[in-house]
């Protein structure tokens, strides 16, 4: 599945598009707050703008956390093991959710998948 | 030296040999960013995201990480073609002069980084050893951490012996 590569810029007439390098801007959405006086406006803003990147980013550091080295060490620590096995499921269902993929339940690696380590 | 002399040593070299350099690289320029229309909308200052030194060498560095397209196209019929991808600069410098520019790809949702080739769809896809083996190591020195042997062959391509550049 595709997405629209960021970075996503927001116009103030609330038309979102990518600023894509080597390319022309693609319309991704366009956002109308409507009556609403939240002053959540320009957080949310920026976060949705972040979306491409955040994606990528958080499928590296899952990427990191699924090699051997990593996941030895998060297994290998019985204080730390509890925690980083919710904060890394975490991660892998907002990546489904984000990418519609299944991802392997860690540390587990899905070989029919694209490889992470 | 010559250029083929130049990228031998670079695709001959080992990830130990090289000493990375985060931001900043002090080499920033100007990125045009256009409008639906592809007129220029705004213009903004952009750098590498990582500059490399050859500890054998110090006459030779890398640059990393300028998207040259962030919409980099696979052809549909490619297993990677319905990923995302974009295509970045892998600049060569010696003495501090831009000699050679290498453009790679970052496949399967920027999962690894490969060579460009201008064929995606023939089967195998022939890539010279050198080209390969200087994807492989910006792969390994500034790239996700996945297997590129693994994507390599999943790409469906080859090593062959090819003059490159």
């Amino acid at each position: 599945m595709k997405y629209t590569p960021g970075p996503w810029k927001l116009r103030p007439n609330g038309d979102m598009s990518s600023a894509p390098r080597g390319g022309k801007a693609t319309q991704v959405c366009s956002i109308s707050w409507g009556v609403s006086a939240s002053d959540d406006k320009p957080g949310n803003a920026r976060l949705i703008q972040c979306a491409p990147q955040l994606s990528e980013a958080l499928d590296e550091l899952m990427m990191l956390v699924t090699t051997p080295t990593v996941s030895q060490a998060i297994l290998g620590s019985p204080k730390l093991l509890p925690k980083a096995k919710q904060i890394i499921d975490n991660a892998r269902l907002v990546i489904e959710q984000a990418t519609g993929e299944q991802q392997a339940v860690w540390p587990r690696v899905d070989h029919a998948k694209p490889k992470l380590e | 030296m010559r250029l083929d002399h130049y990228l031998g040593l670079i695709g001959d070299s080992k990830p130990e040999d090289w000493r990375l350099i985060p931001r900043p690289t002090f080499r920033h320029h100007f990125a045009r960013f256009a409008d639906e229309k592809g007129e220029e909308a705004s213009v903004e200052v952009d750098e590498h995201r990582v500059a490399m030194s050859f500890a054998p060498n110090i006459r030779i560095t890398l640059a990393y990480g300028l998207v040259s397209e962030s919409n980099y196209r696979i052809d549909p019929k490619h297993k990677f073609g319905l990923l995302n991808a974009r295509s970045e600069f892998a600049d060569c410098f010696y003495d501090n002069l831009l000699v050679h520019r290498e453009t790679v790809v970052r496949v399967a949702r920027q999962r690894c980084v490969l060579p460009e080739v201008a064929d995606w769809t023939t089967t195998p896809i022939k890539v010279p050893r050198r080209k390969a083996r200087f994807a492989k190591l910006i792969h390994i020195l500034a790239g996700p951490l996945s297997d590129f042997d693994e994507y390599f062959k999943e790409a469906g391509m080859v090593e062959v012996e090819a003059p490159w550049p």
